[in-house]
């Protein structure tokens, strides 16, 4: 099984979305998967979509556009508000991919 | 220099808005050699388009940061207002959060490790640490709290 490549977003493209990769990559991994994941700002979406093969997307900051994969807002996961949810919606969406 | 140091942290503080905030730390971080002239307007300017207020548990928070240009050092601070401050919300910038415990961040790309992301993004989910370092009277105090960042 090939790992999940997800894009992480926050506005500047480091520290959000570094925590944030690190969250999902602990929650995805307990569930038995892989993670392959960048960090990018909202402006390096578009390049990062074009050029990487990305399963989803998760942001911190609001993304632009349909890019043909599910988008997360995962401010609340970061801090803990609403997880189970935000992990069923990740799990759900992580389920539909061919790995 | 060390990510955390009891100069950084501002207990009681005297700020009535997320720019006085923003420049406290900023001229701290300043002071202490950790940034360059010119870093607070970097960080108020990129709170006006990513804001980073952060709806915590119990209690919300917000981590001002900007890019690293204008960076020397990485630094954690820790400002805790005498009264909430308003801070805009990450991911929604038309969300007010009163926010009692600021956390701004000096982040160096390369040096920010991700054992130090790790345990920050521990720090911003437990309610609970949050809560005592809201409440801790001296800067001891909070940086007792927060020497978990520092460990290994």
């Amino acid at each position: 099984m090939r790992p999940v490549k997800i894009l992480s977003v926050c506005g500047s493209g480091t520290v959000s979305s570094a925590m944030l990769s690190l969250k999902l990559s602990d929650i995805l991994e307990e569930n038995g998967y892989s993670v392959e994941s960048t960090e990018v700002s909202p402006g390096g979406v578009p390049g990062a979509m074009s050029s990487g093969k990305y399963d989803l997307i998760a942001y911190t900051s609001p993304v632009e556009g349909d890019f043909g994969v599910p988008k997360l807002n995962a401010t609340g996961f970061l801090v803990g508000i609403n997880e189970d949810e935000f992990v069923e919606e990740l799990l759900g969406a992580v389920g539909k991919l061919k790995l | 220099m060390e990510l955390l140091n009891k100069d950084l942290i501002k207990i009681d503080a005297a700020v009535s808005s997320a720019e006085e905030c923003i420049r406290l730390a900023g001229d701290l971080f300043l002071r202490y050699g950790y940034v360059k002239e010119g870093y607070s307007e970097a960080v108020i300017e990129r709170e006006k388009t990513y804001p980073t207020g952060l709806p915590g548990k119990d209690i919300c928070i917000a981590i001002p940061h900007t890019n690293n240009k204008l960076v020397n050092q990485p630094a954690i601070g820790v400002i805790i207002p005498q009264e909430p401050v308003e801070f805009c919300m990450m991911g929604n910038k038309d969300q007010i959060l009163s926010c009692e415990v600021i956390i701004p961040l000096v982040v160096k790309n390369s040096e920010m490790q991700l054992s130090t992301l790790k345990k920050m993004s521990r720090i911003i989910q437990d309610g609970d640490l949050l809560k005592k370092i809201k409440n801790a009277r001296s800067p001891e105090e909070v940086l007792c709290y927060l020497k978990i960042l520092d460990e290994d």
